[in-house]
């Protein structure tokens, strides 16, 4: 059941009041069990007081209208730290709103805290934060999945029911499904960037996470919309979807290659035979040229970006800072001590692929291939309705495991990035438990501005798995 | 110059510990190996990516709007003095 409906009912019954519901979360929250939050709003009980006097008077305005919700460490939120999970922006209080913060302040939403990441969005595990790890609310050995693992841990544990999120190579639709929520990559475009601090700004998008699909739709339609201060923001199209069933649904070839575990594969089998069975879909196969090269292209498109965004942390405006005897040695010291290893690395490969030389050599050949990425999902969706593939090649993994060696934490994300390459949309949803107890989550892709799409099919499909 | 000297080069100026560059320039090398993939792929028709056709940029308005918590700003600067950000002296 949406979690936003029941708290809104309980309100307009006068079961509970704003204050109750806040205690409740905030309390479980504190006990920051799994390690999901860096900080809290210690204003918050005050925020939602002032709503318990609305409930009294009848007054419930607000599609959020006291509902706790939880954002990602790099989305800011006026007088609170916003850190980015880096030792660069410890301390730093953000002065101004992000847009989708305002959003939802005007909706009544009462924002507990920040959660935990990887340091920069910079990472598939949550690992690289400078503040700790996170843990796995299904076995605390294991990763929550990367970069907005606090936000996934915070819905699937209870400690919030909404969450926002980023996603530029898979970091929302990962750990949604190593924790078991659903989790929405927008369309690039669709959700203002004012206010989320920047890793790769042609990649990046903010999205929800929440436990029903129901309250994602309710999130994303609050956050959506052209913004005037991101001019790579649009209006997002009104028009009604009416999905016609069965729906044709392309299911990507590689989701079934040997670098994939085999209760994922055996899962997906079951997941397209249900859908058969239910008249939901009709199911074909669907090849990606591009598929092996996704990852490659990513991190060469996402380091050069990132080499740049991330030239702003020199101790100068604002952040950490690592006094010297002159400029130049202070500049050095403050990005050497500031900044973690994941993200030095980024930045020292991003400076490469754009250095003169190599320019030609790496950058423009991933922008191109970038293109061919783009046309080849748009041919296939020439065909299908929607692609079906599952987010990860693996479950959840043990902590440590994939940190001695980059490219195979990367290639955790061999699923994910290619969307965040073509800016389309896509959402993870969870399936089922593997043997050992750890969530099992697929991801639908659509065409551009096709969410409604999403939400509407994973509702008839909710409702076929829970009843 | 040899790639292997380039990346000797980059962590050079980066100036990163003896310890810390052997392990990096280790990760870098494989790194640029494996983006090296990208040259199988057949791109000679295509055109670098640079925007998504939705995104249409227009020009706004150049207007001057005060930005009226300019405390909550200059108070995360780690020095500001008499309205100037206070920096070592680039100078010697």
């Amino acid at each position: 059941m949406s979690e936003i409906r029941r708290i809104i009912e309980l309100y307009k019954n006068k079961e509970k009041l704003p204050s109750d519901i806040v205690v409740e979360f905030f309390e479980r929250a504190k006990k920051n069990e799994f390690n999901s939050f860096i900080s809290f709003n210690e204003n918050v009980l005050e925020e939602a007081k002032k709503l318990d006097k609305k409930v009294k008077e009848g007054k419930i305005e607000g599609r959020l209208f006291g509902i706790p919700v939880s954002i990602k460490d790099n989305i800011l939120v006026k007088g609170l730290k916003c850190t980015c999970a880096s030792k660069v922006l410890e301390n730093y209080i953000a002065p101004y709103d992000a847009t989708v913060i305002e959003k939802l302040k005007e909706e009544g939403a009462l924002i507990i805290g920040k959660t935990n990441m990887d340091e920069f969005a910079m990472g598939s595990s949550n690992e690289y934060s400078a503040f700790g790890s996170a843990s796995n609310p299904f076995d605390r050995e294991r990763v929550p999945g990367g970069s907005s693992g606090g936000s996934a841990i915070s819905v699937s544990a209870g400690e919030a029911p909404l969450s926002l999120g980023s996603d530029t190579g898979g970091s929302i639709r990962l750990p949604a499904s190593f924790c078991g929520v659903y989790g929405l990559k927008p369309t690039y475009g669709a959700v203002s960037r004012y206010g989320l601090i920047a890793f790769a700004s042609s990649l990046d998008q903010i999205g929800p996470f929440a436990r029903c699909i129901e309250d994602v739709e309710i999130l994303f339609d609050i956050i959506k919309g052209k913004d005037e201060r991101d001019k790579t923001s649009t209006n997002y199209p009104e028009e009604e979807i009416k999905p016609s069933y069965p729906l044709k649904i392309g299911v990507l070839k590689d989701s079934f290659s040997n670098k994939v575990e085999e209760e994922i594969k055996t899962s997906l089998e079951e997941f397209i035979r249900l859908l058969e069975k239910e008249k939901i879909a009709q199911f074909k196969e669907f090849n990606m040229e591009t598929f092996d090269y996704a990852i490659a292209v990513y991190y060469i498109v996402a380091c050069a970006e990132a080499s740049s965004n991330l030239a702003r942390y020199d101790g100068v405006l604002y952040g950490f800072i690592c006094k010297d005897n002159n400029l130049w040695d202070m500049y050095e010291k403050t990005r050497t001590e500031g900044f973690g290893e994941e993200v030095k690395r980024r930045i020292i490969l991003g400076t490469f692929v754009l250095k003169s030389g190599y320019y030609e050599e790496y950058y423009v050949k991933a922008q191109k291939a970038r293109t061919k990425i783009l046309k080849e999902f748009l041919k296939n969706f020439e065909e299908f309705h929607l692609l079906l593939m599952p987010v990860s090649p693996v479950l959840p993994f043990k902590k440590g495991e994939k940190l001695k060696d980059p490219i195979s934490m990367y290639l955790s994300d061999i699923f994910t990035v290619s969307v965040n390459l073509a800016g389309l949309p896509a959402i993870t949803f969870p399936f089922k438990l593997s043997k050992k107890g750890l969530p099992i989550g697929f991801q639908f892709v659509s065409k551009f501005f096709m969410e409604k799409l999403f939400f509407k099919v994973l509702k008839k499909i909710e409702k076929t798995i829970h009843g | 110059m040899n790639l292997n000297k380039e990346i000797d080069r980059i962590l050079e100026l980066v100036r990163l510990s003896k310890e810390e560059g052997k392990k990096f320039k280790e990760h870098f090398s494989r790194m640029l190996d494996f983006f090296r993939k990208i040259d199988e792929l057949d791109l000679k028709d295509e055109k670098p990516f640079f925007y998504l056709e939705h995104l249409k940029t227009e020009l706004r308005k150049d207007k001057v709007i005060e930005f009226k918590d300019k405390k909550l700003l200059y108070d995360n600067s780690p020095e500001f003095k008499g309205g100037f950000f206070v920096t070592e002296s680039p100078i010697e």
